[in-house]
Order: structure tokens, then sequence, then C-alpha cells
């Protein structure tokens, strides 16, 4: 168990940045997602935390000692890669007892800590067989069986769960949720998969382009995404962004003007996420928009929208009766609006 | 080296008989007698010019013999592959082998048609060159007998004279006594009375003066167990650990090394010819001369000659014999004698001031022809260079242990050479093998190898589409071709001639049944022995060295930086040198004189290590130098090493496991597939190594290099017993496969061929 603090954590490759100095405090036994696209540097941030790489500058705390020098073994951390990792010429018992075997522990409670984790991960039926011989499922189930044998104090996961089909995904991602809970390690957990971020992570930090754009609890960030790359990132459907122009004093939208945001903010976005949108009969004191496409999904129907210049996905009940073609009048709760600045792309507060 | 071997075979089965020289060629005389390097060339193309002036459309083709290494190896690889040689020099130690075998063409007739012929021109030498019905099979190059070369101011400083004419062994061990020194007081002889010469033509005299005989007279017995002989090598050996006055010279064998006389330590030099001058030219530190040799119950000597003849795969006899005949007339023979290359055996020429020059030491040239009369060859013998290597691995023994029961070695060499030439008697009644076994056993190779092949390709029929069949044949056709005509049919052959006695100075078609006669010799073959153990030993050590070494070489450069490629190059450079200029630029580095490691370790104040000298010291060496070619390896691992999944290693470290941990855990086990190559190729390998030791060391020190494709090799073309060396063949073949095998076995335990983690 730990507290893990990155103060000033950077990386950088000659002159390209990997990770902005970048400074992230994990509580003790606290769940944090790393959520970025391809590229953010969450990886190089795990790697930092790990031991595998040499921040550029900046210190790592583990439960308030400075870590940065030492070594993963003296990190006390362990990680559970994407592709497993698993030793390819030991056997499951063995993968599993190479931590404990590293660490000089004797034969008897090697076992014993073997056993008691592959009896929690069901694993006992395939002790003796060799990573070649286990499916995708069964091998990510080792490699986490690895990672919790020695009871590490920090836990790190680099995307576990991507080189799997959707059922698997889904079954391990609950069983990770439920080990934690039982056993409230601290871990940070990368990935790009938002529905694991949200429905894992106890705090989910966003980043891009080497730099952590938000972090707090899924759903706060969910709720109130402090720019418009959060905003989409977030989401499916991503949320709608549309400019809005300023028309005599006031923000306009489709020649309408009852969006009741003062001048004083300058050239805005609004974001509003496709399911808030409500729709209705064509009406001319409603925004006038047309149906583009419809995408039939079975519970909820895709839908998307013309309205002037703008494009607008909206989801509906799968058993709304909408045509393509058809003219509908758009309209949302005030209080499901979110405005950003059109030009730094940040979340503006209105005054009403 | 087995290759050799193979493709001389190849040539030898497919080229046929030599026939007369075919309508519409050229006629060519094909000559090959270069003497001591490039001095005598000019001579040889002004023969050759003045040749074809004579004789209208002839090409007189010169071709280089080679430097001292396997001089004589050139003119036996040409006729074991039937290959045209008109005029060659032979040394007249190999005569009685060339006459036995029938490899050279009786001269008589042709000297008989010249009417200006006379044997009389040439002094008494040319008689070495007769047959039992007093033919001439060649003329006389150069000629010398062995004698002793002595320190005149060594001598005068000890108040001594030069020895003259008839001096005696009493008179020889005074002045060694008188002549050895410590000078510097350190309790270790730094002057010495004589440095000995040690190989068996050197040793004869001292038997031949006590009254002793190698053989008797008709050449069946060996006679070394007589008193006389055992009397003599008891005198030298108490020259040597008795008096302590003498040492055995290693400069001979050894090219850059400078012996103990031409560095003025040696009062005394022999026994030992005429080739010497050559080198003491240079000497002008002291002055020096020759004596006859030291005299006992009577005087004696050995005598060396080389020799014109003409080979029986020559397609012009009659214009051979007149190009030996202008070999060994006045001219080239003059010049032979100014270049210092010996005596000339035409009399003209060894009494002209061309041979005896008095501006040119030594001073007295004429004790070589004084000492002619008392001076006698090595019994003419087809298996003669059998018996005098068998004998000088024994008389090393005798003369070099210190403690040692004379008259027992001699005893046990008599019996040893008895059964030489009784096995030598018995090779005149061997049955001749059926013409054209060898090329059936080619034909039936390969005939048996293409049905394998059809057999396997038509299992796979099934598998492969119409037009990736054709494919498949095509790509596998040009391999194919080529193992099937280099290694199945040469090995076959190989497995044949095993069973038979094949001298390659024989034409192939006559090649005798022997049975199993060859493996049952392999198995009481002491020196066979001693060349698997050598092998075993440079294998055990070599290969291993050469992995940890190419691994860590690998593990250190694997990491890309500024200089790994420069680096990488570097160490992968050497490997891809022959092995011929790997020995060549390792004689500069383990030279024990002057050689770059020995400077390197007396620049640091430590010892010089006889390197190529020491029977110790050698295996080292060796290894030290299949170091330098390990880039190849390295190349293999660094590959193996780049293919590695870096997840693995990180997850090691994660899981807490050092440097060596993960090597042994994760690195290791994935390499494994790669190890297991690398150690079955350095397997092979270090059993094939042949260059070096031949190029270096020549199989010495004792027998501590000659491995078992060096013997393999000395025994088919040195003592010309090709069924035995293809009889060795096919044993080490056998033991390497079987090797090979076991070690594919037992590399199921610890290769893992498993995949690497799926993606």
């Amino acid at each position: 168990m730990a507290r893990v603090d990155l103060k000033g954590i950077s990386k950088r490759y000659g002159s390209s940045v990997a990770l902005a100095p970048t400074t992230l405090a994990i509580e003790d036994g606290e769940f944090l997602v790393l959520l970025g696209p391809s590229g953010c540097g969450k990886s190089t941030l795990l790697r930092i935390v790990a031991g595998l790489l040499e921040p550029s500058a900046g210190e790592l705390w583990l439960d308030g000692e400075l870590a940065s020098e030492r070594t993963p073994r003296e990190r006390d951390v362990a990680l559970v890669f994407q592709n497993y990792a698993l030793y390819p010429h030991k056997s499951v018992a063995k993968n599993l007892a190479f931590p404990l075997e590293v660490r000089g522990l004797s034969r008897a409670s090697i076992e014993q800590r073997v056993r008691e984790t592959a009896a929690l991960l069901g694993l006992e039926a395939l002790l003796e067989r060799k990573p070649g011989e286990l499916s995708g499922g069964q091998m990510q189930r080792v490699a986490l069986g690895r990672a919790l044998v020695r009871e590490p104090r920090l836990f790190l996961f680099d995307e576990p769960l991507s080189n799997l089909d959707a059922a698997t995904r889904a079954e391990l991602r609950r069983e990770i949720a439920s080990l934690h809970a039982r056993l409230a390690i601290t871990t940070l957990y990368v990935t790009h998969d938002q529905v694991e971020a949200l429905s894992l992570g106890a705090r989910v930090a966003l980043m891009r382009q080497g730099a952590i754009e938000q972090v707090g609890a899924p759903l706060e960030v969910f709720r109130r995404p402090l720019n418009t790359f959060v905003a989409t990132f977030l989401g499916s459907p991503p949320m709608n962004l549309v400019p809005v122009s300023i028309n005599s004093g006031r923000y306009t939208l489709g020649g309408l003007s009852h969006l009741g945001a003062p001048v004083d903010q300058g050239a805005l976005v609004l974001g509003v996420r496709p399911h808030q949108i409500q729709l209705g009969p064509a009406s001319a004191r409603a925004l006038p928009a047309r149906i583009e496409s419809i995408e039939r999904l079975g519970a909820r129907a895709l839908l998307r929208l013309a309205l002037r210049e703008a494009e607008l996905s909206v989801e509906v009940d799968g058993a709304s009766d909408f045509e393509r073609g058809a003219g509908v009048s758009v309209a949302w709760p005030p209080s499901e609006l979110h405005w950003f600045d059109a030009h730094t792309g940040a979340r503006v507060e209105l005054s009403r | 080296m087995a290759l050799l071997v193979l493709a001389t075979l190849a040539l030898n089965c497919l080229g046929g008989e030599p026939s007369a020289a075919r309508v519409g060629e050229p006629r060519r005389l094909v000559v090959m007698v270069d003497e001591r390097g490039f001095e005598s060339w000019p001579g040889l193309y002004e023969l050759e010019r003045e040749f074809e002036a004579r004789h209208a459309g002839l090409d007189v083709v010169l071709l280089e013999q080679g430097g001292a290494v396997g001089q004589q190896d050139k003119a036996r690889f040409l006729l074991a592959g039937e290959l045209q040689l008109d005029v060659t020099r032979i040394d007249v130690t190999e005569f009685g082998a060339y006459l036995a075998e029938g490899a050279l063409v009786d001269l008589e007739p042709y000297l008989r048609a010249d009417p200006s012929w006379s044997a009389e021109e040439y002094l008494p030498v040319i008689d070495g060159l007769r047959d039992a019905r007093g033919h001439l099979y060649g003329l006389p190059s150069t000629f010398t007998p062995y004698v002793m070369y002595f320190n005149r101011d060594l001598l005068r400083a000890a108040g001594l004279d030069a020895p003259r004419a008839g001096w005696t062994w009493d008179e020889f061990l005074a002045a060694a006594r008188a002549t050895t020194r410590d000078s510097d007081g350190d309790g270790r002889i730094d002057q010495w009375g004589v440095s000995l010469t040690q190989w068996l033509q050197a040793l004869s005299p001292w038997i031949w003066q006590n009254g002793g005989e190698l053989l008797d007279e008709h050449g069946e017995r060996a006679l070394f167990h007589e008193p006389q002989t055992v009397a003599a090598l008891e005198f030298v050996r108490s020259l040597l650990h008795v008096e302590r006055v003498a040492s055995f010279d290693a400069s001979f064998e050894v090219t850059f090394s400078q012996g103990l006389f031409q560095a003025g330590r040696a009062a005394f030099y022999g026994p030992v010819g005429y080739w010497e001058t050559y080198r003491f030219k240079y000497i002008d530190a002291f002055e020096w001369d020759v004596a006859p040799l030291p005299r006992a119950a009577r005087e004696a000597t050995a005598i060396a000659m080389t020799a014109y003849v003409v080979p029986r795969t020559s397609r012009e006899p009659a214009l051979a014999c007149e190009f030996v005949r202008a070999l060994a007339g006045p001219r080239f023979q003059g010049l032979l004698a100014r270049i210092g290359n010996g005596a000339p055996g035409l009399r003209s020429a060894a009494l002209s001031a061309d041979f005896l020059d008095p501006q040119r030491p030594p001073r007295s040239e004429q004790v070589f022809l004084d000492v002619l009369p008392t001076a006698r060859f090595l019994p003419p013998l087809a298996n003669w260079r059998a018996i005098a290597d068998l004998c000088a691995a024994e008389l090393a023994q005798v003369l070099l242990a210190e403690q040692c029961d004379v008259a027992q070695a001699c005893q046990s060499m008599s019996r040893k050479v008895d059964q030489l030439l009784a096995r030598e008697r018995e090779r005149a009644g061997l049955v001749r093998l059926r013409a054209g076994s060898l090329e059936a056993s080619f034909a039936l190779a390969l005939a048996a190898a293409a049905a394998l092949g059809l057999a396997l390709f038509a299992r796979s029929r099934g598998r492969l589409e119409r037009g990736e069949q054709r494919a498949a044949l095509v790509l596998l056709a040009p391999w194919s071709l080529g193992a099937a005509l280099f290694f199945v049919g040469p090995a076959a052959c190989t497995a044949l001639l095993a069973l038979c006695d094949w001298s390659p100075l024989r034409p192939l078609s006559d090649t005798r049944w022997v049975g199993a006669a060859n493996f049952a010799r392999l198995l009481e073959d002491p020196s066979f022995h001693a060349s698997l153990r050598a092998s075993v030993a440079y294998a055990a050590t070599s290969v291993p060295v050469g992995l940890v070494l190419a691994l860590a070489l690998a593990l250190l450069l694997r990491e890309h930086s500024r200089w790994s490629v420069l680096t990488r190059t570097l160490v992968y450079a050497p490997s891809l040198l022959s092995p011929v200029v790997v020995a060549v630029v390792w004689r500069f580095v383990l030279d024990p004189d002057q050689g770059l490691l020995n400077e390197a370790l007396l620049s640091m104040g430590l010892d010089a290590i006889p390197w190529t000298r020491s029977a110790d010291a050698v295996l080292p060496a060796f290894v030290l130098m299949s170091c330098w070619s390990v880039g190849g390896q390295m190349l293999v691992f660094l590959a193996a090493l780049q293919a590695l999944d870096p997840q693995l290693e990180d997850a090691a470290r994660i899981d807490g496991a050092g440097w060596w941990r993960r090597l042994l855990h994760v690195t290791l086990p994935q390499l494994s597939p790669v190890l297991l190559f690398n150690l079955a190729i350095g397997l092979l390998g270090a059993f094939n190594v042949f260059a070096q030791p031949y190029l270096l060391t020549q199989g010495g020190p004792g027998d501590a290099t000659r491995f078992v494709a060096l013997y393999l090799y000395e025994s088919g073309f040195r003592r010309l017993d090709m069924g035995y060396a293809s009889a060795i063949a096919a044993v080490v073949f056998t033991l390497l496969g079987l090797s090979t095998w076991l070690l594919l076995r037992a590399s199921r335990r610890w290769v893992h061929y498993a995949a690497r983690s799926a993606r």
C-alpha cells in the first residue's frame, strides 16, 4: 500500500517532449486511471513510476520517500503488460513463482503463495501449462497473478485488456475492479478505453500530448469537462461542439438568440451531449433542423442533424420513428450546456 | 579440408585418363620447378623463351611450387587430379615413393637417343635417381651433404682451432665442453657448445658414423636396436642431458626466429645442410665456416638432394625430358649455384667459381664436395615418409626425455618400422579394384540421393499446387545439383576409398582393395588417437570460450550508440578473413621471439611465453586465435537479441530480477535455439580447423596441434595413404554426426522453441 507523489516529472528525448512537467498525487489505496489517445505520454508516465524509465526532471515520492533513483525492485511495484509478457519457457506455476524466487522466499512459502494466487484467479488447472498453450484471457489472468503474488505496494497496468476480445475484456474488467475492492492496493491504470476509465477509476486523469488536461472523479470529468479535448474524448458519441456567433450583442445560434449568454466572453463554442438533446415537431419557436442520417443500434438510435451550417449528433430511444430528411425542432435543458472559449478550448462558466 | 580431398576426388572421377594432346589444342608444357622463391625466375623465363622459340606452337606454362610449407603438396594434387604436369622438382626422399607408385617417366630411352648425353657430366649423386635396373628417372638440381657449422670467433676465444677433416667425436665433445658457458653466472647456460638438429636425416649420420645402419641390406628390417645405433643415440643424448653442452635448435621450423647459432650463442650447429648459408650470409657479428661432421668408427654423412623429374601425367614426355636437361644444364645450374641453393649436381657447375665463390661465406665451400664419398642417401622406400614421421616422433622422445631407456626405445622403434615395411610388402600383393568401381559408387550415391529427394518430394505433393511444385523444384535445383556433385558423390567415393589402398601418385584406376584394414589400423594408431585428443581438447576449450565471448560481445554491442556500428564492424570483420590469412597474421602475433604478444608481455614486465614452441602454451594460443574469428557467432547472437521481446526484460526488472538473473532466466532461455545453433556449428568448425595448424605449427610442438583434419591431410598427401585418410574422414564424420545427434537430443531439455508471448 502506498501513496504516490509525482512532482514536476518530465521526460524529453532530445528536443521532443514525451511528458511535460507533471505533478500528480495518488492516494493510498486509490485506483487512478490514466486515459488518453495513443502517444499522449500515459505509458511514459507509467514506466517512469515503474522505474523502467528515468525521468529527465522531477521527483517521484513513494510513501513520503524519494524514489526517483530507486530500482524497480526497491520500489516494490508490479506491472501488468498489454502483451502479458509471460516468460514463455516457464510454466504458469514458475511464472507466478519467479518474483518470489527473486526475493529469496522459502520454497514452502512460495508454493503456498502461488497456490493462493492461483485459487484467487481460478488458475489451478493451468499451473503446469506453458504460456503458449493458454488463451489471451488466461495469459492475462496469469500476468495478473504474477503481479499479485508478491503483494506489491503499487499496482501498475499498461493497457492490460487491449488485446482481448470484448467478452473477455468485460469479464476481466469486473475482476480487476473486484480485486481492487478486496485488496485496496494503490493502482495506476493506463488505458485509451473510456469505458475502462469510467468504470474502474476512482479518479481519472486525462492526458493529451504529454500533459494532464484534467483529473477528477469519472462523473465529474464527464459532467464538467475542463476543455473541448476532455469534452470530446469522453462520451460516445462525443459531445457536439457548435461555434456560436455574436449578433447585436447576443450569442445566437440558428437565428435564435435566447442562449442567455453575456457578450463579454468573446468567441465561444457551445457543447451539448447527444443524449441531452430533445427533439420535437418542427416549430418556429424552436431551432429547426433536418435529419441527415439514422443509425439504429437496438436500444438506442443515433441521428445526424443538419442545423444550418452545423451538424449535431443526437442519441434517442431506439423505438422512436424518425425518418431521414424529416424536419425536427431541437431543444436542450440550459443546465446541460457547456461553454468553451473558441480560441483556447478552455471551459467558460457563464454567470446568469 | 575434407572438401579439398573431396574436390580432388571429384576432379578425378570426372576428369578421366590423361590423353595425348588432342587435335587442334595448342601443345603445352607444364613446368613447376621454382627454387628459393623469386630468385630463380629470371633463369626460368629465359629457358621458357628459348624453348618456345625452338619448338614452334609450344606454350611453356610455368607454375609456382609454393612456399616452404607443403612445397611438395602441389605436385601431388596435380597427380591425384590427373592434371597435366610435365616437369617438376622433387625431394630425393620422395623418389622411392614416386618410383614405387609408377609416378615417374623413365628418362633412359630419351637420354640414350641423344648422342650428346653423358651421365659422366654429373657428380655421382646422380646415382640416387636410378631404379634397380640402373635407369635414370630424373636429373639432379642441387644437393647438399650434412656438415657442421661453427662459429670461428667462439672457438678462437676458447683457444681452439677450426676442426680439421677427420676430427673425432671426442674432439667434438671437448670443443663443445670448452665453449659451453654461463657467462653471467645465473646458473643458466647462455652460450652452448652445440645447437643440435633433430630430424631423422640429421640424426642418421651419428648412427652411420658409429657403424650402425637404419635398415638391413634388402630394406626389409629396421636395425635401430643394434648396439652401434643405441650407442650413437646414447652419445647424442649425453650431449644434451649428461654433458649439457648441447641444445636442440628449434629455429629450423619457425620462420621468423633467429636460432642459437645465428644469435652467436652456439659454437657448433649441425648436422645440417648447405641451405643454412642462405640465411647465415647476413651474419656480420662473427666469422663462421663449415667443417665435415666428426667421425667415430667411420666417416659418414647424409645427403639431401632435389631432382627434376617427369611425372606420369606428362603429355609431352620427350619435350619434358629435353626441358629437364636444360634445367640440369650448365647455365641454370650455374644460376642455382650463384643463388646459393646448394651444390649443383652438374660437375662443371659445382667446380666452378659460381659455387666455390671465395668472396662469399662459408670460406670452406669445398667441404660440401669433399665429404661426398662418405655421404649416403636415405633408403628409397615407397613409404619412407611414414617411416620418417614415425622415427622423428620416436627419436624426439628418446632424445628429449630426461629419463629414457634408449635400448628399449630403439627396440620398439625397430618393431614399428618393421611393421611399416611389412605392410609395404603386402601392398604389392593387393588386388586391384574392378575398373569403374569408384565411378559406380559415385553414380549409385547420386541415384540414391535423387531417389530419396524424389520420394520426399512426392510426399509433399498433396500439400503443394502444381505451380508451387515447379517453383520448388526450380529453387531447389542449383543447391541439390551442387550438393550431389560435390558432396554426395565424393562422400560415397571416400567411403569406398576407406576400404582401399590408393596413393595419390597412382592413377585412381589403380586402387586396391584392403577391406577393413584401414579401420583396424586406426584403432591401433597412437598418432590418430593423439590427433583426436588434440581436436577434442581444442573443441572443448575453443567452443565454450568462443560462445561466451560471442555472447558477451553481443550483449555489450546490443545497445545502439554512437560507436556501436563501428565496434560491431570491427568485431565482425576478422571472421570474414580466410583461415590462411588469420594464420599468417597470427604468426606475427604469436611468434615466441618477435611476436606482438610477447613484445606486449615483455613491455609490461611479464615473462615471454613460448606460444608456438611449448606443448602447454600452444593450445591456449590457438584458442586465443579462434577468439579473433568469433564475429560470425556474435552476429547471430546479436540478431537474436534484437528480435527478443523487450517487454519480457521489463517484466523481469519489475519482478525484481537483477542483471544476472535476467540473463539466466529471461535472455538465455530465449536465445537457446541460437545457442544450440552456434554450439553445433562451432563444434563442427573446431574439428575442421586446418589452415592454422598447417601454416603455424605443422602440428607441433610434438602432436599438440596435429588436429584430426591436419592428420587426415598428412596421411593422404604427405604419407600418400589416401585410403587411410578416407578412413579417418569416415570415422570423424561418424563421430561428429553422432555427437551432433546427441547434442540435438540433449538439447530438448534446455532449448525452448516456444513462440514468443503472443501479441
